[in-house]
């Protein structure tokens, strides 16, 4: 134990930690500049009058759209100083802080690499990432750190690593690898594309593309830890990313990861390619006592929260108890249909009330096929009963999904009073499975 | 199975499913090109057509009114409003550019609101209607002077003849029929290889099109049926019959209530969708989103076409004048609007997700 202390303790170049964190910042500054530029601070936040918190979260709520704009251009100028170096602590911290805020608003905007976006940027504030290729280090040479403890490299790569296996781990479910979906209709929807588009029209090439994507998933990481296996792995991150990329509408995401497994190359790879030369200072040391046994706690959660779906019923692709959080990237083709019934217990009167009548269409969407943002929406339409004077309407859900070109089934039970359940951690027992 | 042989078998599988039969895809821009060659292009065409058979018609009203004209006129607007209904399906492209929804079909239309424009004193041309809100024209606008339940046909004709001639009432006539005709016209122009050739954009989804993807173009298409259906089931059938109402029907809310028209104008738009789905419209038939979804899912795609037939069958059911369906046939209604729902459904979650169509509701659904 004292061995493997010792070893994750010995200082290694800090280049490719203030490497990561140039990069990830001029990602991040690019991604806020592209966000805004698209009208997606005003059509996500602005725009719609009700929102899907996290079970906790509630509290979260958009700011008025003066302050909403100013959030954003906050996460910007703090995105600019993670990149520059400037402030670095701080700056980082406040991205990290006004990130997470805006993603805590709505669920429906939920993506896994903006979880991801938020852990490094934590992660980042932890640690000493400003120690060198930052204008902290060039102001003063004191805050310069030629070293940093080998852990804080290893936390990043334990980090981006979970999300390729643990993606990985998800896929070997019947549906990718029995039947190649949903790589296979999204393939399909893409046979347009010069060259290999024709390919695409073949349930083999689905196949070929399913298993590459497991085999790539499970084991990258490990690749790209080795040095002789690292070039080759490093290619195939560039060529995964680049053709996801080029096939699927993901934004940022492919360069964000191209850009971040940087830090699985050899801690001085900066210095090298840069030819500048290290901080004739010291090494930096951490306040915390036992910086390791954080750092190993906080692995140890972000391996188990992957598997907190079993503490659920029913398959996690269709009920998404325990499905967010989890790095379960690209899995599923999900569509649903859903309109809200209401009555009236005293006067049996009764309304149909669709999903348009209060959010936004691409709320609805995301909604439709998901159980624990439908409830939500049924305690929205309850509440706007309230209001209108009938506080004990029964609100139930005509709700039906298709999962991965399956038909269309009964995703909740038609008879439950969703208007009185509320989403929680609970199991959801009203999901139809 | 044991453990070891688990591999194996997953193997086998995956090998089986990915050599199986049916291995090759339609290809999806013939399925577009078909798609606006044999339906989309002769559907604009038809009501174009038959928009200016409505101009023309009016024009021999205003000309001379008589009860027989009145009656031709009206035959002519039942027509193009049902050719209307089946070109309004695809609200891209052109329908966009041109908006003709305000033009042509603005709902709810201000009945006495048209009949302060003809009251009033100022020009009635087509250039003075073409200014007017959209509520006091276009078809629901000639609907309001055309069809009037409460005056016989003899009173309808002789208010034509009032004042002067041309009327007051035969100058709004002819102006918002001509203004109608014309913008059909450009509406068609538009699809038209020799106009603005937007038939083409479609087929060449993804080739250099300004419809970056086949996906981008197959999406628009998935989702104009799917937004048909919601509006046909939920602003034409259910809203009226009491959805939002507590249960309490909302006659007033019929569209064409006056000529009686709303039934045989959700069976249109019904039929529009048919025709784009299956590729076929009048003796012109090729490759339609049924290609796409049979090749994939045979039983899916008997499942829509049965439903479609469902559709039309529970249409017919309803035989009274939906204003008063909604109150003294609602078991019909109900059933039609059930049923609806079940093939919007059908759109909207089998087939978007087996075709990896993204569903981008419009926003517009409902008034």
């Amino acid at each position: 134990m004292g061995a493997l202390r010792e070893r994750l303790r010995a200082p290694v170049d800090s280049a490719s930690l203030g490497a990561l964190r140039a990069l990830f910042g001029a990602m991040m500054f690019i991604g806020v500049i592209r966000f805004a530029a698209r009208g997606w601070i005003r059509s996500l936040y602005v725009v719609p009058t009700h929102f899907f918190p996290y079970v906790g979260f509630s509290w979260v709520r958009p700011l008025p759209a003066p302050a909403m704009y100013l959030l954003f251009a906050v996460m910007g100028a703090s995105a600019l100083g993670l990149a520059l170096g400037w402030r670095t602590r701080a700056s980082t911290l406040t991205f990290a802080l006004s990130f997470t805020y805006v993603e805590l608003i709505d669920k429906t905007v939920y993506l896994n690499h903006y979880y991801l976006v938020s852990l490094l940027a934590f992660l980042l504030a932890a640690l000493p990432s400003g120690a060198t290729l930052s204008l902290d280090a060039r102001r003063d040479p004191s805050l310069a750190r030629a070293k940093v403890p080998t852990w804080t490299i290893w936390l990043l790569r334990a980090q981006l690593g979970m999300v390729y296996f643990f993606a990985g781990v998800a896929k070997l479910n019947p549906d990718w690898l029995l039947r190649a979906e949903p790589l296979r209709t999204w393939l399909l929807a893409r046979s347009d594309l010069p060259v290999l588009g024709p390919l695409f029209r073949h349930r083999a090439t689905a196949y070929g593309f399913s298993y590459a994507g497991l085999v790539f998933d499970l084991f990258v990481a490990l690749a790209l830890c080795h040095r002789r296996s690292r070039p080759w792995a490093y290619a195939a991150v560039v060529l995964f990313h680049g053709l996801t990329g080029w096939l699927f509408r993901i934004g940022i995401f492919p360069w964000v990861m191209i850009v971040c497994t940087t830090v699985f190359f050899d801690p001085s790879w900066p210095r090298r390619w840069l030819r500048f030369r290290a901080p004739a200072t010291h090494v930096w040391s951490p306040s915390s006592r036992r910086p390791e046994l954080v750092a190993a706690l906080y692995l140890l959660v972000q391996a188990l929260l992957p598997f907190r779906y079993l503490l659920y019923p029913g398959d996690v692709l269709w009920t998404e108890q325990g499905f967010r959080l989890s790095w379960r990237v690209m899995l599923t083709e999900k569509s649903g249909d859903v309109e809200f019934r209401v009555r009236d217990p005293r006067t049996s009167q009764r309304w149909t009330v669709h999903p348009l009548e209060f959010l936004t269409p691409l709320q609805a969407r995301m909604m439709a096929p998901v159980p624990d943002m439908i409830v939500q929406a049924a305690g929205m339409v309850r509440d706007d009963f309230a209001r209108r004077g009938l506080p004990d309407v029964v609100v139930t859900a005509e709700a039906f999904a298709s999962l991965n070109g399956r038909p269309a089934r009964r995703l909740i039970d038609p008879t439950v009073d969703l208007g009185r359940e509320g989403d929680s951690f609970a199991p959801k027992r009203w999901i139809a499975r | 199975m044991t453990k070891r042989s688990s591999p194996w078998l997953v193997a086998s599988l995956s090998l089986l499913g990915a050599c199986s039969d049916e291995a090759v895809d339609v290809d999806r821009n013939a399925v577009l090109r078909d798609l606006a060659d044999n339906v989309l292009i002769p559907t604009c065409a038809r009501y174009g057509t038959s928009a200016r058979a409505l101009a023309t018609a009016l024009d021999a009203l205003c000309a001379s009114p008589t009860a027989g004209l009145l009656g031709q006129a009206r035959d002519q607007w039942w027509a193009t409003r049902l050719a209307w209904k089946e070109a309004q399906v695809f609200q891209a492209g052109p329908f966009e550019a041109l908006r003709m929804q305000a033009t042509v079909d603005w709902y709810p239309v201000d009945a006495s609101a048209v009949e302060a424009t003809i009251e009033g004193g100022d020009p009635l041309t087509v250039d003075s209607v073409a200014s007017l809100g959209a509520n006091r024209r276009g078809l629901p606008g000639l609907e309001v002077v055309l069809f009037d339940g409460a005056i016989a046909d003899e009173a309808l004709v002789a208010r034509l003849r009032e004042g002067a001639a041309p009327s007051r009432r035969c100058q709004y006539l002819v102006a918002v029929g001509e203004q109608v005709a014309r913008t059909s016209e450009a509406f068609v122009a538009a699809w038209q290889p020799s106009g603005g050739a937007y038939g083409r954009t479609l087929a060449t989804a993804g080739q250099g099109s300004t419809l970056a993807t086949t996906r981008e173009a197959v999406d628009l298409v998935v989702n104009q049926l799917s937004n048909t259906l919601e509006t046909l089931q939920v602003t034409r059938l259910s809203v009226p019959e009491g959805s939002r109402n507590g249960g309490t029907p909302q006659p007033e809310r019929v569209e064409s209530s006056r000529s009686n028209a709303s039934v045989a104008e959700v069976g249109a738009g019904l039929r529009g969708v048919r025709a784009i789905y299956l590729g076929t419209y009048g003796a012109r038939s090729g490759l339609g989103l049924t290609s796409m979804v049979a090749a994939r899912s045979p039983s899916l795609d008997r499942s829509v076409r049965a439903e479609l037939d469902a559709c039309e069958a529970s249409l017919r059911a309803i035989t009274l004048p939906l204003q008063r369906a909604v109150l003294e046939q609602r078991p019909s209604v109900d059933a039609a609007v059930t049923e609806l729902g079940r093939l919007k459904r059908l759109l909207r979650v089998d087939v978007a997700n087996l075709l990896g169509v993204t569903i981008s509701f419009n926003s517009n659904d409902g008034d």
